[in-house]
């Protein structure tokens, strides 16, 4: 069985030397972990944010018809800044369950619930949309939320990895 | 419009949640070993009704979601999309009797909130 939590244990001492201690978050090393975490986080508000400037390029589906959905769902599937969007999702689906699987979850959940304000923000200063502070309020209460509801699932999920 | 979207997409998202955990319990054990046992995973997953469910749910979700930010800003569909850990909380208690623990309802105290300031804003 793999070695799975969270473990402080130093590499075995350097010849002639002192021993190098690395700070470990799971079966990983902390550096690699937080660009793993980094990368997925980038890939998933990457992702919506081409999604957001594709499905605005088609124009709003708000008031339309079933049968012009349909030709919308044709239009989309061409549409390149959608198939990013998508890829780039997939990605991160890909990459979070990598992540899931080495580093440990009290880590892993709150840093990546980090994703809603980094979307915020990725709409703010990308995609140009106008957010008040107590849109900001909102949106900071959202993401320690989403961490809180993540840690409460911990021990279930760390039976079954 | 823009909130029974947000109802469709979250109501969507829990119930392929649920419908995945049940048909993956269903499929995941057949007898067999090694590329004899992956196929017969991958058979019974095509022919299980809730992992069908689950992918037809699962495309009604990301429909509704692509539905939605072509005429809402990326920066309210987001936490709004957080309302499903609240709906999935909620539907754990009263529909499956699960027991919350203070640590979830705290969170899911704080999404509610937080989703109707940034809404109200």
């Amino acid at each position: 069985m793999k070695q799975h939590g969270n473990t402080n244990d130093s590499p075995p001492a350097e010849r002639g030397g002192a021993p190098k201690v690395r700070r470990r978050v799971g079966v990983i090393g902390a550096g690699r972990a937080a660009l793993l975490l980094i990368v997925a986080i980038a890939l998933q508000a990457g992702g919506n944010v081409c999604l957001s400037i594709g499905m605005k390029q088609l124009g709003s589906v708000a008031d339309i018809t079933p049968a012009a959905w349909v030709l919308i769902g044709r239009t989309a599937v061409t549409s390149p800044m959608l198939l990013i969007g998508v890829a780039c999702l997939a990605g991160f689906f890909f990459l979070f369950g990598y992540i899931l699987a080495r580093v440990d979850l009290s880590v892993a959940v709150p840093v990546i619930s980090l994703e809603v304000a980094v979307n915020v923000a990725a709409g703010h200063w990308i995609l140009g949309e106008r957010v008040s502070t107590l849109h900001w309020v909102g949106t900071a209460l959202v993401t320690v939320g989403v961490a809180l509801v993540g840690l409460s699932a911990r021990p279930k999920l760390e039976h079954h990895l | 419009m823009g909130w029974l979207l947000i109802a469709v997409m979250v109501l969507s998202d829990s119930g392929s949640d649920i419908l995945m955990a049940r048909g993956v319990r269903q499929v995941i054990d057949p007898p067999g070993r090694g590329l004899a046992r992956l196929l017969a995973i991958f058979r019974a997953a095509l022919r299980n009704p809730s992992l069908f469910g689950s992918a037809a749910l699962g495309t009604i979700h990301l429909g509704a979601f692509l539905a939605l930010l072509s005429f809402w800003d990326l920066s309210l569909v987001i936490p709004a999309a957080a309302l499903d850990y609240v709906v999935g909380t909620l539907g754990a208690r009263l529909l499956l009797g699960e027991s919350v623990t203070p640590l979830r309802w705290a969170g899911v105290f704080l999404i509610s909130a937080g989703v109707a300031l940034a809404s109200v804003s």
